[in-house]
């Protein structure tokens, strides 16, 4: 009874007074409100890291002019230190933050200038990354610093059951820089190696002449940076990276700091270098470079100069020493343990497993290359296999690169116009012109033969198909020349088919050349394998 | 004694409502209503090729249209339902739920009664959601949608209609109930069907200018999409409104030029960069009949009464002087 008299009460009130015309609150004038409209959009979306992210709401407020409203879209989550992406009605940014199980929030903060009025909008972002095998490039704008770029396509990427499809190729500029807050890597990059094994830990290493950094591939984000990655800790003025090697036989990395040889097992998620290696003889070295034996499970050595003592080491399976070589009986056409007063200027694997060396001598400057049998890494014991004296050969002594392939005994060198093959079969080898740039402003900066095997294809010349053309593996087939343009400052990469195994001819038709173009002055490459 | 006091609880109610100050300047309120609505559209078009539409209302919305071929056959119905903040009409299509082959076999047992066992299914060919403010049209959402290429058959069979287009109108009006701001947001959805569910979307704004209630220009903006540019929009495109006699006689622009002939104060022709609509009117002044220049055409019927199907057309034509069926 008590309820519905206060009801009543209420009522009756309400009644007397919803005439009354209440002037205190004539001057109140209801704001109009900030509207964000996602027009049917979703507020949780996914990206690949460094797609392009768009949001596109509409914001507006009555009566209020568009000009009036500012915007702020900022990330967070995942422990980053939140960030404004842009500052326009409309969001469109690269994603940088690393791919994470776990979604990223974004909030759009919007607000009326004049009256501050403010109004939000949250999204969730889950990132993934898309980054997988192919190519890295490591580039300098400036000539003093590095980015990374990734190139995913058929030359470096394919597998053997996709179609050969150039529409699918992509190329990610900065994959460093921009999971990295925009950071360059201080310095030029001198070399890069990726690896992983019993899917543990897939690390790319790469090297500058004072330092070493460490990530993940799949997402570039800075891991590990100098001695974090060394066991036993190097003296800031010894730390001057020289050389990287890997061994997919014995599955180790090798790393040269100041003349002195380090090995990182990859397998078990080791990521660290151990302590420096030492001869078999407990004699000093001074190693300046080696050789990496990238593909195949022959367990064939890998071998580093040392050039303090003219003579070439090996590694043994357990990477525990660095052995002094025992040279098979009957000599050769040198010593493995005293080629002289040298600088080696390249080391591969060649033709038949045979290490090539190219050195050029300290005191006279003429240039050789030295061939040898380095043996299976449980045999102690090599065999020096040929000297030639490269000196007298076209364009030799102005030479930028050079390579060797596993499958034909010829030695390719490049000056900064021209790539030569000088074919080794024979008491007379001989130097032939294979690849030149017309351009005045381009130079090439370097060759490289992709040596990865079941990863990347290319096409070959072949009028009889119907498409002109048949695919292949590009492993030991595909040579990549560097150039830079002077002028316009951009580098390119050309993917050029061998077309003759054994000659070292390299197609001449400019339509079954793979170009990858917009990069600054590269650096060097190295395959994306993991 | 329960029904007294609810009646008084009511009368109250009405006594509270009845003082109030409505919250909008805008005297929506004002709109004439019209003597005619449609009644029946019989047309042509390519995605039904002959047809008739028959209209149903409730009061003064519209609350029902059947579609039916030329032998009567039913093509699509729309409905209408209620939403939080306005109305959604939804035209469903209606299609065979079995796949050729099938309606083959139909044929070859059945004959010509076959047509009647062919089970159908409605697949959603349009929408439209109407959203109001304070009894004002604030907001329209136009859905497209398209029927597949190809449906398959057997186990593949799959005849639900693709996404094509979302396009999305939010009004802003001066305090005369002009259209003075129309905010766009048109999606575009991806044609493969794995991707379909994604979209790209474009954003514009329409700002006119008026002099008195007329058009004199719009501004046509659109979202900046450079990347880092610090802009909201950038401007697109400037339309320029010439009028001869009051009325309204060209729209020109980068991108689109119109130019507009006249039976009395009736719009009789539109002519467009690459083509040329024709209106024809009946004594009272409404449509009659439209002509597309490419062979598809509608002729109107009317019935006495209010009614609301010129909702169906984008409120932005309006400022356009574009006919439109009541």
């Amino acid at each position: 009874m008590k309820v519905k008299f206060i009801i009543l009460l209420f009522a009756i009130a309400g009644y007397f007074t919803s005439c009354y015309d209440d002037k205190s609150n004539t001057s109140i004038k209801v704001i109009n409100p900030l509207v964000i409209d996602m027009g049917g959009a979703p507020t949780s979306m996914s990206a690949f890291l460094l797609d392009t992210l768009e949001i596109k709401p509409v914001v507006y407020k009555i009566g209020s002019d568009d000009a009036d409203l500012s915007y702020k879209w900022e990330i967070s989550g995942n422990d980053i230190m939140p960030f404004v992406m842009d500052s326009t009605m409309t969001l469109k940014s690269i994603v940088s933050v690393a791919p994470n199980s776990n979604p990223y929030t974004i909030v759009l903060t919007v607000t009326d200038n004049r009256t501050n009025l403010q109004n939000y909008e949250k999204f969730s972002l889950s990132v993934y990354s898309n980054l997988g095998k192919g190519l890295i490039v490591a580039d300098t704008r400036d000539g003093i610093n590095t980015d990374l770029n990734l190139i995913m396509c058929q030359n470096f990427t394919e597998s053997y059951t996709q179609k050969f499809d150039e529409k699918d190729n992509t190329i990610l500029r900065n994959v460093y820089s921009t999971p990295n807050s925009g950071m360059l890597i201080e310095g030029l990059a001198t070399q890069m190696i990726t690896s992983v094994h019993d899917s543990y830990k897939r690390t790319l290493t790469v090297m500058t002449d004072h330092s070493v950094l460490r990530m993940d591939p799949y997402n570039y984000v800075l891991e590990k940076k100098n001695n974090e990655i060394f066991y036993i800790p190097i003296s800031e003025d010894r730390f001057k990276p020289m050389c990287m090697m890997y061994d997919n036989s014995a599955l180790y990395e090798l790393m040269i700091v100041d003349h002195v040889v380090y090995a990182r097992r990859i397998r078990y998620g080791n990521e660290n270098y151990s302590v420096n290696l030492e001869t078999s003889d407990n004699s000093e070295y001074s190693a300046t470079m080696g050789c990496s034996i990238v593909e195949g499970y022959n367990y064939t050595s890998l071998y580093v100069y040392d050039e303090l003592n003219g003579r070439f080491l090996k590694c043994p399976y357990s990477y525990d020493e660095l052995q002094v070589v025992t040279q098979q009986a009957g000599g050769g056409p040198f010593d493995l343990n005293n080629v002289g007063k040298m600088n080696a200027l390249f080391m591969a694997e060649g033709d038949a497993n045979a290490i090539f060396t190219v050195f050029e001598t300290k005191d006279t400057g003429k240039r050789y290359l030295y061939t040898f049998d380095g043996g299976s890494l449980y045999v102690t014991t090599s065999k020096a296999l040929n000297m030639y004296d490269l000196t007298s050969f076209p364009g030799m002594m102005d030479a930028v690169g050079f390579e060797c392939s596993p499958l034909e005994d010829v030695l390719y060198y490049a000056t900064d116009k021209k790539v030569y093959a000088l074919l080794l079969p024979g008491t007379n080898p001989s130097a032939f012109e294979r690849y030149s740039v017309e351009d005045p402003n381009e130079k090439i900066t370097s060759i490289t033969l992709w040596r990865k095997g079941y990863q990347g294809k290319i096409k070959f010349k072949d009028s009889s198909s119907d498409e002109g053309y048949y695919t292949d593996w590009a492993a030991n087939r595909m040579m990549v020349i560097a150039i830079y343009n002077e002028s316009t400052k951009e580098g390119r990469l050309v993917c050029v088919p061998i077309t003759n195994i054994g000659s070292g001819i390299l197609e001449k038709d400019k339509d079954y050349h793979q170009e990858y173009r917009g990069f600054g002055r590269i650096l060097c490459i190295t395959p994306q394998t993991v | 004694m329960k029904m007294k006091k609810w009646i008084l609880y009511l009368l109250l109610g009405a006594g509270l409502f009845a003082c109030s100050d409505s919250d909008d300047d805008l005297d929506v309120n004002d709109t004439p209503k019209n003597k005619f609505r449609v009644k029946e559209i019989t047309g042509k078009n390519a995605h039904w090729g002959e047809y008739v539409m028959n209209m149903v209302y409730y009061y003064e919305t519209l609350d029902s249209i059947v579609v039916r071929d030329k032998a009567n056959d039913k093509l699509a119905v729309m409905t209408s339902s209620g939403t939080d903040n306005g109305l959604k009409y939804s035209l469903n299509d209606y299609i065979p739920n079995i796949d050729a082959d099938s309606i083959q076999k139909l044929y070859d047992k059945y004959g010509s009664l076959a047509k009647d066992s062919i089970p159908l299914i409605a697949r959603e060919l349009f929408s439209l959601s109407n959203e109001y403010k304070n009894e004002i049209l604030v907001a329209q959402t136009f859905v497209y949608n398209k029927a597949r290429e190809d449906v398959g058959s057997g186990k593949d069979f799959n005849n639900k209609y693709l996404k094509n287009k979302r396009v999305r109108y939010l009004y802003e009006y001066d305090d005369r109930a002009n259209l003075i701001i129309c905010r766009v947001l048109e999606d575009t959805y991806k044609k493969e069907i794995k991707d379909n569910e994604e979209f790209d979307r474009l954003v514009y704004k329409a700002a006119f200018d008026l002099d008195g209630n007329a058009v004199t220009s719009m501004n046509l903006y659109q979202s900046d999409e450079t990347y880092g540019s610090g802009e909201d929009y950038r401007l697109d495109d400037t339309y320029s409104f010439s009028y001869s006699g009051g009325l309204l006689t060209k729209v020109s622009s980068k991108t689109l030029n119109l130019e507009y002939q006249y039976s009395g104060e009736n719009v009789s022709s539109v002519r467009y960069v690459d083509g040329e609509r024709t209106y024809e009117y009946n004594s009272d002044g409404f449509l009659k009949r439209v002509d597309f220049g490419n062979g598809e055409y509608m002729e109107i019927k009317y019935e006495s009464g209010h009614g609301d199907f010129h909702l169906f057309t984008p409120l932005i034509e309006n400022n356009f002087n574009l006919p439109y069926i009541k």
